[in-house]
């Protein structure tokens, strides 16, 4: 009786523990610059992958490189004090350093180029980042998260011969 | 209604007889005058090698696997060996506990209590090797199946390791409960007997669970403990069936094999008892108890001995046979192999001690004098560590593939943990002596020989479960 | 959540069809996606093409490439609780570089003197993977162990990191000032200026070597090849035809080949090139078998005069596969030779062959041989101009008469080739004239261009304290060895992979060396080094080869292009560059070669020398790569040490076993090292690799084993024939083998059949497995069920497949300890087993790797489902949810999977960055093994996948099968009937490893055909 209380509670603890109150959810640092999505792909509906262009070529979208934010800002808004930064950066050939958002393990091997070419939303799993000044991460990105849409895409007759998500250990771990 | 009446035909179970109350303050005794130097001495050397296991493990598992002698080809060594051995010691206390309980036995009366204990304890060290012999034993929780944030990822319940956890799991905490139960009434007993408001009596009266010694007390505890045993019975069957699928499902030559289930048991309870007579032939020299743990027990477990070591015998000759008769060449390379192979020292040492040394109970002479007892026993506990280490190492060793044949040999560090295991164990048990009453006072009672007791309680002889506590329940 | 707002959403518009919501989903991604060059890159990958790239830009490429490392190998601790981590982009990208796609860029490798062609994968601007480069004409995609790991070497952490005078920093500007004072002393007190070069550089850097020379009269090269064999290969052909160059051979044209002492598929001059003629020439038609029914041949069938003779002294790789096999001592070779010779002169129709018969020397072969010579004379010359004579031997008579029974063969035009011959710079001093110049104090400089002849010559001892006598003396070693240790000055030069170069492979062929990353350190190539101890301007690497590319290459290219650019865009994305030349001026004069015929020869004795290169270390060069070091050799499987290889029969007289130390003297110098009893040993000789006992190589192949090269003290690099004694010194030193039983115990594991069985019966001592009942209804694979097939007819047991899958898969180097505890990390091993006579025995090699079982036992054990099987077949091991109970390991048949005993370190900053980013570093406790390299599975698919076409058959290999040189590996689809790995695996020759306990196999073994009959 006492035993199976006990073996209960841990189980129960044990599950807590692996069910994601220890994830990043809700994770939104500050960043050197405070570069504003909300603007930028919000108000002015700017294309996700016009600076994170990486995504449909690799495995990372990438934060893009400052020359890609001069583009504009060489005569945009030249005058506010985080444009300021930029080009002071820039200036002295010193790389940014921005704080990381969403991370997985290392021992997970995700692809931003494949899910783009399934045409996933940025924001099935970046949430949506159009309406955040500062970025935050909005899902647990557990490996039962990743499943969940795999499984109901993959189980979803619409996507049969077009979308078959893998579940197999080895697309994620290799 | 005195309707015990001793007949010549039977030896008395205590012997020469006691008066009930001599029989509580014997057991109790131990208890309650303070520890000998021997008994400080003993347990300073068991605590010295738990200490040393304890060295070993930490610095295993702070370092890794490497720091044994595994290899690519021989996954299993110690770690799985001196598992399997401890849980075949662990057999004995069920088995006399429940089997001989239901089969009426009277004589395991004053050894159940002891074997339980040590069956407990066995059980602990061997649940130490799966734990320890795993690469990342910080994630062994992962082998319960808990819902979890992987979408979810269980176990697998194909694999016997999973069923090995559950097996030792259960059986550890039915003969914990039988055993608690068993204790009960003893508990309240030396409750009653130390001194009103000490700690000694706070601690016995939180354990006895408010025990009053009733008659209805009695018919529900026997009940309970009747039904016990009928849960027990089944797992001491069940617990080294499962561990010997760890081997008879893998498809190893030399593992494979369909006899192992019955096979391991019949060796597990031959080791139990082995282990039991070791510990109770020192047990009741040191602590004076030879009256209630007569030489008639002794040779009544030795029988025990010489009927299991047979069928383990016949089980090595089976296992021959059928790797002859297979026809299959793995089969029989393997088996050529541990008899005559590099390591044909470990099988013969098996076979000698296991096979032979057993032999000799079929004298009257030997089955009687505790201290042959006591030196073919400690033979057949070596045996028994040497017969799971033939089974998992010269399988292991060279199998399939000659590419990858190679050899084992154990590093201190392996050594060190095994002698660690029993440095637990005797700790454990010294410790029991000391703060339980190893005999079973209610039980012995009920096997007293009221024919022969002294003149004028013959009034008192009630039945006989329930004199002891008209007698100290008044005191 | 979102997410789960958003999910019915999507797939609700596609269930609809809703045009507007696709649309919007459209728009989401612009259909302009952005496929830049990077792209371009990865998806010629598997075309094995490269990325067009002009050389210019390199170093900025390398330097960003490694600025954005952090970006690409981001998260790198994994812990729930993440410490905050940063992320850096480029500042501003360049073009082609895609963090975490990967560029190829066509190279030359520079793991020996083969310079095999092969492609770099460049991850981030590092190199992580060496491949072969499958348009070359002559590695055609192969690549050898050694190549495979120079990638350890590029970030060896030993290397040099800076210029150093006396082990001290020193500037560049320093250095150069330093140089042209000291040559400018020399020459103005009138000494010599001595350069020690390789024997074989490349044509850029002999043209600059020549303007060194030109810049300071009087400078003379002594040339220097640690292994005598291509010298005495060169000499003995300017003999005979007056052009000093190395012949161009092609086996695949030889019916007969009679190869004496010569390792052509392990060591000798181009293993790769040679392994795939080898292959080509022996290759079988492909027969499928259904249910006993066999089908139509696939393939031209087989050749039966083709047959291989190999008459050594002790068992090489090519012993290995030969088809007849016979040993003999090392003295015995040249009289061999010349009773082969003299054979053929008699059956030869060829004018000279009175002369040549004349000139041989007076030793009559020993009586055993007779009956062998007489046999093999008839073969050749019934095979006449399609047979081929070759010699391993460093020795200029042994060579000489090589020549001469090609002669008589007429095999010259057509198996072997001088006029299209590679040829060498002409010998101007000899490195003996060096010795005495220094010894009398003539030297006032001495420059070693990447030699080491401190360790690597016999008498380097001497030669380090002559050093001490020369007013300067510098080295262009990339690390301080033996050499460099000795010198004043040292010049660093870079890593192969950090240079421009190229290299005459053979006459009218040039392959080209391009960078692929900045060089890690302040390092400098030594051609401009030289070009800048050379009086005039300084040039770049880059310069100097372009130069000399417009002005000899461009204008006698065999492809045309308009405009210099274009050719040199094309010729480094070929990687080579084909031109027109001129035939070798070759003509045959027995005069000049009889005098050879004349050399003394060596006495018999009961002791003889016979000092080889191993497959793994060749001369030594690589002894600090860690992964050489652990490459299990093919033939003793040891590793980390060499050892003296002595017949049985001799053991047992002796009293000894293996790991026994000697002592062998030769020449007046001892050396002490274990005994290793090898079947196929000529009882007298006593065999012992090269290459090991290094000094001064770095913090790893320091101390590994017992240099050889003293016991020729005095001979110079001619390495055969020498009379040695042999004492039993007493003690031990066990060897760490990763494998101990040699014998097959008669398991059917390996299956061998004679041609002639085999063209009777093509499924020949391979039965059709029978089908077994299963209670399983078995799994399903509704798209790609990958498999693979090995031909063990092919397999020469190179071990270059080991390397590569280590390359590929971040295998760590365990070190000589736990190999010799069994504990070897390998995914892929080569098993070696010997069957038959220990005297001549039968060697068979088999890669035993993952045979991802239908019915695998590893799956149904494990208590957490951290080993399970995929959809598409594969049987996967998933690291991070392991818990370590070995269980799979114990349950697993041919014991492929490898458990982490400990940490296995990568932390060193360098060496790091040899990591494949694709597969995940292994933790502590842990089992791996071989994933059938699922990352480049995966790859291949999301490629296909993204340009919307179907996966085609070949396009995924393995790493293991891209850079196997006799392509004895096929991998595919068992799914599709027509891939080629299906078909392989429908072959009669098809079977499965212990098909019989029904976990079938993916893998298929394909039996091992050898022409043996009469």
């Amino acid at each position: 009786m006492i035993k199976t209380c006990l073996l209960a509670l841990a189980c129960a603890s044990l599950a807590a523990c692996d069910n994601g109150f220890l994830t990043q959810q809700g994770y939104e640092p500050a960043q050197p610059i405070a570069f504003s999505h909300a603007l930028h792909a919000g108000e002015m509906k700017m294309n996700c992958q016009y600076c994170h262009f990486g995504a449909a070529q690799s495995r990372h979208a990438g934060v893009p490189p400052a020359n890609v934010c001069m583009g504009c800002h060489k005569n945009v808004k030249t005058g506010s004090p985080e444009i300021i930064k930029l080009t002071q950066a820039v200036a002295e050939n010193r790389p940014i350093e921005w704080t990381r958002v969403h991370r997985l393990p290392d021992f997970v091997w995700f692809s931003h180029q494949n899910h783009v070419a399934a045409k996933v939303a940025c924001q099935t799993c970046h949430g949506p980042v159009e309406t955040m000044a500062r970025v935050q991460q909005v899902n647990t990105m557990t490996m039962g998260w990743c499943l969940e849409c795999h499984r109901s895409i993959a189980a979803d007759p619409a996507n049969a011969g077009k979308l078959n998500p893998p579940t197999d250990c080895s697309a994620c771990h290799r | 209604m005195s309707g015990h009446t001793y007949s010549a035909l039977r030896h008395p179970l205590v012997d020469p007889p006691r008066s009930l109350s001599q029989i509580t303050d014997e057991i109790a005794a131990p208890m309650e005058r303070a520890p000998s130097a021997s008994f400080w001495a003993a347990l300073g050397a068991a605590v010295a090698l738990l200490a040393l296991g304890a060295g070993m493990v930490t610095y295993e598992v702070a370092t890794g696997i490497g720091t044994w002698g595994l290899n690519k080809t021989v996954g299993w060594a110690f770690d799985i060996t001196n598992f399997v051995f401890w849980v075949g010691i662990g057999h004995a206390g069920t088995l006399i506990s429940a089997i001989l309980f239901l089969f009426r036995q009277k004589w395991r009366t004053s050894i159940n209590r002891s074997a339980e204990a040590m069956t407990l304890f066995a059980v602990m060290c061997a649940a130490l090797f799966p734990l320890i012999h795993m690469g990342r034993p910080w994630l062994a929780f992962w082998v319960f199946p808990y819902p979890n944030s992987r979408g979810s990822l269980w176990v697998n319940f194909r694999s016997p390791l999973l069923w090995d956890v559950f097996a030792i799991s259960t059986y550890f905490t039915i003969s914990l409960v039988f055993w608690f139960i068993g204790l009960i009434p003893d508990l309240a007993t030396l409750r009653d007997r130390a001194a009103e408001g000490s700690l000694r009596r706070k601690i016995f009266a939180l354990l006895a669970m408010g025990w009053n010694g009733s008659g209805r007390t009695w018919h529900r505890y026997e009940t309970v403990y009747l039904l016990l045993a009928g849960l027990a019975t089944p797992l001491v069957l069940s617990v080294h069936t499962i561990v010997s699928m760890d081997f008879a499902t893998s498809l190893l030559p030399g593992w494979h094999a369909t006899i192992f289930p019955p096979y391991f048991v019949a060796g597990a309870v031959f080791s139990g008892f082995a282990m039991v007579l070791t510990l109770m032939i020192i047990a009741r020299k040191v602590l004076g108890l030879e009256h209630m743990i007569t030489v008639r027990h002794l040779e009544n477990m030795t029988k025990v001995i010489i009927v299991t070591g047979g069928i383990v015998g016949l089980a090595y000759g089976t296992e021959f046979f059928t790797a002859w008769y297979s026809g299959n060449p793995y089969e029989r390379f393997t088996f050529i192999n541990r008899a005559f192979g590099p390591y044909a020292w470990a099988y013969w040492t098996m076979i000698s001690c296991n096979v032979l040394s057993p032999q000799l109970f079929w004298f009257r002479k030997i089955r009687t004098s505790p201290w042959a007892i006591f030196v073919v026993t400690i033979f057949i506990n070596i045996g028994m560590w040497f017969e799971r280490f033939v089974i998992v190492v010269t399988s292991l060793h060279r199998d399939f593939l000659p590419s990858s044949w190679s050899m084992y040999r154990p590093t201190v560090v392996e050594v060190g943990t095994l002698i660690g295991s029993f440095g637990l164990f005797f700790t454990l048990f010294l410790l029991f002596t000391r703060v339980l009453p190893m005999i079973s006072i209610g039980e012995v009672k009920s096997v007293l020989t009221f024919a022969r007791q002294p003149a004028g309680s013959a009034s008192h002889a009630v039945p006989a479960a329930a004199a002891p506590v008209l007698e100290e329940g008044a005191a | 959540m979102p997410h789960d707002e958003k999910k019915p959403w999507q797939s609700l518009a596609a269930l609809r069809g809703d045009p507007a919501e696709l649309a919007r989903a459209e728009r989401e991604f612009a259909e302009e996606l952005p496929v830049g060059p990077g792209a371009i890159a990865s998806g010629h990958a598997h075309g094995a093409l490269v990325q067009l790239r002009s050389g210019g830009d390199v170093s900025r490429r390398g330097f960003f490439g490694l600025m954005g490392l952090s970006a690409a190998a981001v998260g790198i601790a994994a812990c729930q609780r993440a410490p905050v981590a940063k992320v850096v982009p480029y500042l501003s990208e360049p073009d082609g570089i895609v963090p975490g796609v990967s560029n190829w860029y066509a190279s030359a490798c520079a793991g020996c003197d083969a310079q095999c062609g092969v492609l770099l994968k460049s991850r981030d601007g590092r190199p992580i993977k060496v491949e072969g480069n499958p348009e070359h004409p002559l590695s055609q995609g192969g690549v050898c162990a050694v190549g495979q790991a120079s990638i350890v070497s590029l970030y060896d952490a030993s290397r040099a990191r800076a210029p150093l005078e006396r082990g001290q920093p020193i500037g560049w500007d320093a250095l150069d000032a330093k140089v042209l004072a000291g040559l400018e002393d020399a020459r103005s007190k009138g000494k010599a200026i001595r350069v020690v070069a390789p024997l074989r550089t490349g044509p850029t850097f002999e043209s600059t070597l020549a303007q060194f020379l030109a810049a300071w009269p009087g400078a003379r090269v002594a040339r220097f090849e640690p292994s005598g064999e291509l010298t005495a290969l060169a000499d003995a052909h300017q003999a005979a035809f007056g052009a000093r160059a190395v012949p161009s051979i092609h086996l695949d044209r030889a019916r007969t080949l009679a190869s004496f002492a010569c390792d052509f598929l392990g060591s000798w001059v181009a293993p790769v090139a040679f392994a795939r003629q080898y292959a080509k020439g022996r290759a079988l038609p492909l027969i499928e078998r259904e249910g006993g029914k066999l089908g139509q041949a696939e393939g031209a069938p087989p050749d039966f005069a083709r047959r291989h003779w190999q008459l050594e002294p002790a068992l090489s790789l090519t012993g290995a596969s030969a088809d007849r096999r016979h040993p003999l001592a090392p003295s015995e070779l040249v009289p061999a030779l010349g009773g082969l010779v003299r054979r053929l002169a008699l059956r030869s129709m060829h004018p000279d062959r009175a002369a040549i018969a004349n000139a041989l020397p007076r030793a009559s072969e020993p009586r055993e041989l007779a009956a062998p010579l007489d046999a093999l004379a008839a073969e050749l010359s019934a095979s006449g101009a399609q047979a081929l004579v070759l010699c391993g031997a460093s020795d200029l008579t042994a060579q000489a008469l090589c020549v001469a029974a090609n002669q008589l063969l007429g095999a010259y035009g057509t198996t072997i080739d001088i006029a299209s011959g590679a040829s060498l710079p002409a010998a101007d001093l000899p490195l003996a004239q060096l010795f005495t110049e220094l010894e009398a104090g003539q030297v006032g400089a001495v420059i070693f261009l990447g030699t080491n002849p401190v360790y690597a010559h016999p008498d380097g001892e001497k030669l380090a304290e002559l050093l001490a006598r020369a007013p300067l003396s510098i080295s262009t070693a990339d690390r301080l060895d033996e050499t460099a240790r000795d010198v004043a000055l040292l010049a660093p030069d870079h890593a192969p992979a950090e240079s421009w170069g190229d290299s005459e492979a053979r006459r009218g062929l040039t392959t080209l060396r391009q960078p692929a990353l900045m060089p890690l350190f302040e390092t400098r190539a030594a051609v401009e080094s030289l070009s800048a101890w050379s009086a005039g301007k300084k040039h770049t690497q880059h310069e100097l080869l372009c130069a000399r590319a417009e002005a000899e290459l461009y204008p006698r290219a065999l492809h045309k292009e308009p405009r210099f650019d274009l050719f040199w865009t094309r010729a480094l994305h070929d990687g080579f560059v084909e031109t027109e030349e001129t035939p070798l001026p070759a003509s045959f004069s027995v005069a000049q070669l009889g005098s050879l015929f004349a050399l003394p020869l060596a006495t018999p004795s009961d002791t003889e020398l016979w000092l080889h290169s191993s497959v793994a270390l060749r001369d030594g060069r690589w002894s600090n790569n860690a992964w050489l070091q652990e490459l299990p050799d093919p033939l003793t499987k040891t590793v980390w040490d060499n050892a003296a290889c002595i017949a049985p029969a001799r053991a047992t007289a002796l009293g000894l076993d293996d790991g026994d130390l000697i002592t062998v003297t030769a020449n007046g110098r001892s050396i002490t090292l274990p005994v290793l009893v090898q079947p196929g040993t000529h009882p007298a000789t006593l065999a012992i690799a090269i290459g090991y006992g290094r000094t001064a190589a770095g913090n790893i192949g320091n101390g590994v084993g017992v240099n050889a090269f003293p016991l020729l003290s005095g001979r110079g690099p001619a390495r055969n024939f020498i009379e040695a004694r042999l004492v039993k010194s007493g003690g031990q030193k066990p060897l760490a083998r990763s494998q101990t039983q040699a014998s097959l115990e008669g398991r059917p594991h390996i299956r061998t059949a004679t041609l002639a069985a085999w063209s009777a019966d093509p499924g020949a001592s391979n039965p059709e497995e029978e089908k077994l009942d299963s209670l399983w209804s078995g799994h399903e694979y509704p798209g790609h069920r990958w498999g693979m097939a090995i031909d063990l007819g092919s397999c020469t047991g190179c071990s270059a497949c080991v390397i590569s899958c280590q390359a590929e898969n971040n295998i760590p180097a365990v070190g000589r300890d736990e190999v010799s505890r069994g504990r070897e990390m390998h995914w892929l091993r080569l098993d070696r087993y010997f069957a038959g006579e220990p005297d001549s025995p039968e060697v068979l090699h088999q890669p035993m790797l993952c045979q991802h079982c239908t019915n695998a036992p590893c799956e149904t054990v494990c208590p957490v489902l951290a080993t399970v099987h995929s959809s598409e077949g594969l049987n996967q091991q998933v690291y991070n949810r392991c818990v370590g109970t070995r269980y799979c390991a114990n349950n697993c048949p041919p014991k492929v999977r490898r458990f982490n005993w400990f940490e296995y370190r990568h932390d060193d900053p360098v060496e790091r960055l040899a990591l494949n980013p694709d597969v995940v570093v292994r933790s502590r406790g842990v089992m791996e093994k071989c994933s059938m390299c699922v990352q480049r599975i995966q790859e291949g698919k999301a490629l296909a996948r993204r340009d919307g076409r179907p996966l085609a058959d070949g396009e995924i290999q393995t790493a293991c099968q891209q850079s196997c040189p006799s392509q004895a590996i096929t991998f595919g689809d068992l799914n599709d009937p027509n891939s080629r790995v299906a078909k392989l695996t429908r072959d009669a020759r098809a079977y499965r490893l212990l098909h019989e306990l029904n976990i079938g196999p993916v893998i298929s073994y394909l039996t091992r055909i050898k022409n043996t009959g009469a």
